[in-house]
Parts: structure tokens; C-alpha cells; sequence
């Protein structure tokens, strides 16, 4: 019997919203931590395939599940970034950010520019002194941004900042560190707003009030990156509107629904509608008639059944 | 006395923990900072390591 699969290593309030969501919509879901077991490189039969398996609360037995689709919810985007691959390799459908989620922040904003999204002024640096170099071209405020998707960002405020936080990331730090995007601005608390899309539809916003054109801006950047649930920081200016930062895996807890429906009931929509399309048109199957038998209590493993 | 996880909402057991005292969440495993006893209230604890100036 197939479920779905919440990649996360921490069950935390979202995690928790989903799965129950899924298992209203009839689909049988459990949290799949990040491999703590190898995976193959490339594509691997079904059989081999079987990531997930649970213990049944009421019984005690151990139920292994093939898992058809897996929904990114993994806090630790290195790992994330490369896990996705190998679980799509092998069939496995994912609903995820797209390219945010195993990209770089340069690939993101390399797409959204090349899709004509409006974003800061933005450049590369590979060095203390071409960072300092960006930071002196775009002007004071600008934002340093780690090169990994959803990493927190540093505002520069004045040179002396940027001088202090270009020589500590280069001279202490790794090539991680090194190598860092700056973008023109600092967007205040009140001049931003996170945009959750779920299935190419904005859901849910959390700070500023964007109105419908910061909304299709967020479901525009969505489609750009390919992404089924993403979170698009919107920011808001003199300049317009304009796409300051992407999220691979939001947080919704506090969020404003736009709508009736909530971020959870949205992704068990799209996961609904997903197996539908894969089943040809037909119904969920077997799994819609486990509806609220989601009783596990621990995840076994997540990794190659290789003996199966 | 139990406070709300804030990670996941559970409940977690804070009686005799001490201000500034790190307790697992039962739940989701994270690692929890007692803010305060009274009233009891958890928040995430600072994680160690280099914050490249975040």
C-alpha cells in the first residue's frame, strides 16, 4: 500500500498540520527523516524503492509503505538539496520548491531574471575585496545573502559593516562562506511580506499588505522556479514590487490565510490531485479508505530496502 | 507544570527545570531553553556554532 512521505528530521507544528491534512484527505502520510541510509545515484527499481515504514500504533507491526510522492519539508537545505534528486530518480513524485530546492540562491535569482521577475539589484562576490567592491556599487543599505536557499541574510548598513562581515565570512569561514550574493536594499519588517504558494496559488501571507499584484508576483515567481509549495519574500519600496528573497520550506504557523483554505488542506489538494493525474484519472485508490488510520508512532528508517 | 513546545506544540514537563536549563521536547526532539518558570515558558536553544555574523 502506497503513502506519502513528509521529508523533515523534526515533526515540528507544519509537519504536524500536513500530515493531519493529508490523512483528512484520505491519504496515508508519515514523516520520512533525511537518509540516515545511502541512496543510489540514479534511477533504482520500485522494489528497492521502498523508503518508508511505520509501526502500527494499535498492533505494534511494522508496515512497510511504498511511498509515491514526497512533500520537502527538510529543514536542512544541504541535505535536502541533495536527497530530492535521488527520491525523484526513483519515480518518486516530489512536491517541492523546484528549483529553489536543490538550487543555489544564484540559480533562483539567475531564473527569476531570465523569467523578467522584478528583483533587487543584485551581484556575486567571489572575494573580500569584490564583495566589498558590490557592496560600494550597490550603495548602503544592501543585504548579504548566504549562497544556501532560506539561510538568514546580513544587513549592511554602512562600509565599516560591510568591511567587518566580508574579512569574518572570508578569512575565517569556508568556500560556503566565501562566496555570497549582495543585494541593494534592506527591506524593513514592514516592507516585506512572506507569500506562501501552494500549487501555483498564493495561499497565505505573513507581514505586509501586498494587495493581488504582490500575490501574482509570488505565483509568477512560483511558476518561474517550477516550484509546487514555495514561500516568496515580496518586498515593497519606492521601486515597486519586487522578489527580495525565496524560502524552499516556509513557515506558516502564523500566516493570514488569503482564502477558506489553509497551506495543510492546500497540499493534500495538490497531493490528491497529483496521484489522480498519475493514476490516469482515476481516484486516490486504496489509500482513501485508510483515511484517519495514520496511527504511527515511530518512523522506522528511510533509506534502501536493498535486501527487500 | 508543562509549557508548549515551540516547535511543535507539545506539551513538555518543565517541573523542577531551572531558568536558562536546556530540556529535549519529548516530541520532535529539540533542544528547548527554559525562558522562564513562572510563568513556564520554552524557547529554542541557541544553537552552537559560527553565525557569520546573522
Amino acid at each position: 500500500m502506497s503513502a506519502t512521505g513528509v521529508l523533515c528530521a523534526r515533526v515540528r507544528v507544519e509537519e504536524k498540520q500536513i500530515i493531519a491534512a493529508l490523512g483528512e484527505a484520505g491519504v496515508i502520510a508519515m514523516p520520512v527523516p533525511p537518509a540516515s541510509t545511502p541512496l543510489p545515484p540514479g534511477p533504482a527499481s520500485r522494489e528497492i524503492a521502498a523508503l518508508g515504514g511505520f509501526q502500527d500504533a494499535t498492533t505494534g507491526e511494522t508496515i512497510r509503505r511504498e511511498l509515491t510522492s514526497i512533500i520537502d519539508r527538510c529543514q536542512n537545505r544541504a541535505v535536502a538539496a541533495a536527497t530530492l534528486p535521488l527520491i525523484r530518480a526513483q519515480g518518486i513524485r516530489t512536491l517541492d520548491a523546484g528549483l529553489a530546492a536543490s538550487g543555489n540562491r544564484l540559480q533562483i535569482a539567475t531564473a527569476l531574471a531570465g523569467g523578467g521577475i522584478p528583483r533587487p539589484e543584485c551581484l556575486i562576490a567571489f572575494s573580500e575585496p569584490s564583495g566589498l567592491a558590490a557592496a560600494d556599487h550597490l550603495g548602503f543599505p544592501s543585504t548579504l545573502l548566504s549562497l544556501t536557499p532560506g539561510g538568514a541574510s546580513i544587513h549592511l548598513h554602512d562600509r565599516d559593516t560591510a568591511d567587518a562581515v566580508i574579512e569574518h565570512r572570508v578569512v575565517l569561514g569556508g568556500d560556503r562562506e566565501a562566496i555570497f550574493l549582495l543585494q541593494a536594499g534592506a527591506p524593513a519588517q514592514h516592507q516585506r511580506a512572506i507569500v506562501h504558494v501552494v500549487g501555483g496559488r498564493a495561499i497565505a501571507t505573513d507581514g505586509a499588505d501586498l494587495g493581488v499584484e504582490g500575490l501574482s508576483l509570488a505565483e509568477a515567481c512560483a511558476q518561474v522556479l517550477e516550484a509546487s509549495l514555495v514561500a516568496i519574500t515580496i518586498a515593497t519600496g519606492v521601486a515597486g514590487l519586487m522578489v527580495w528573497d525565496v524560502q524552499p520550506v516556509g513557515d506558516f504557523r502564523d500566516a493570514q490565510l488569503i482564502g477558506e483554505r489553509t497551506i495543510p488542506a492546500a497540499i493534500a489538494e495538490l497531493v490528491v490531485s497529483r496521484s489522480r493525474i498519475a493514476a490516469n484519472g482515476s481516484a486516490p485508490g486504496a489509500d482513501a479508505s485508510q483515511s484517519g488510520q495514520q496511527g504511527w508512532k515511530a518512523v522506522v528508517r528511510h533509506g534502501l530496502a536493498i535486501n527487500a | 507544570m508543562t509549557a508548549a513546545c515551540p516547535e511543535c506544540g507539545a506539551d513538555v514537563e518543565v517541573e523542577g527545570a531551572e531558568q536558562g536549563e536546556i530540556v529535549p521536547c519529548p516530541d520532535c526532539g529539540a533542544d528547548l531553553e527554559v525562558l522562564s518558570v513562572n510563568p513556564a515558558q520554552l524557547g529554542l536553544a541557541p544553537e552552537e556554532g559560527e553565525d557569520w555574523g546573522e
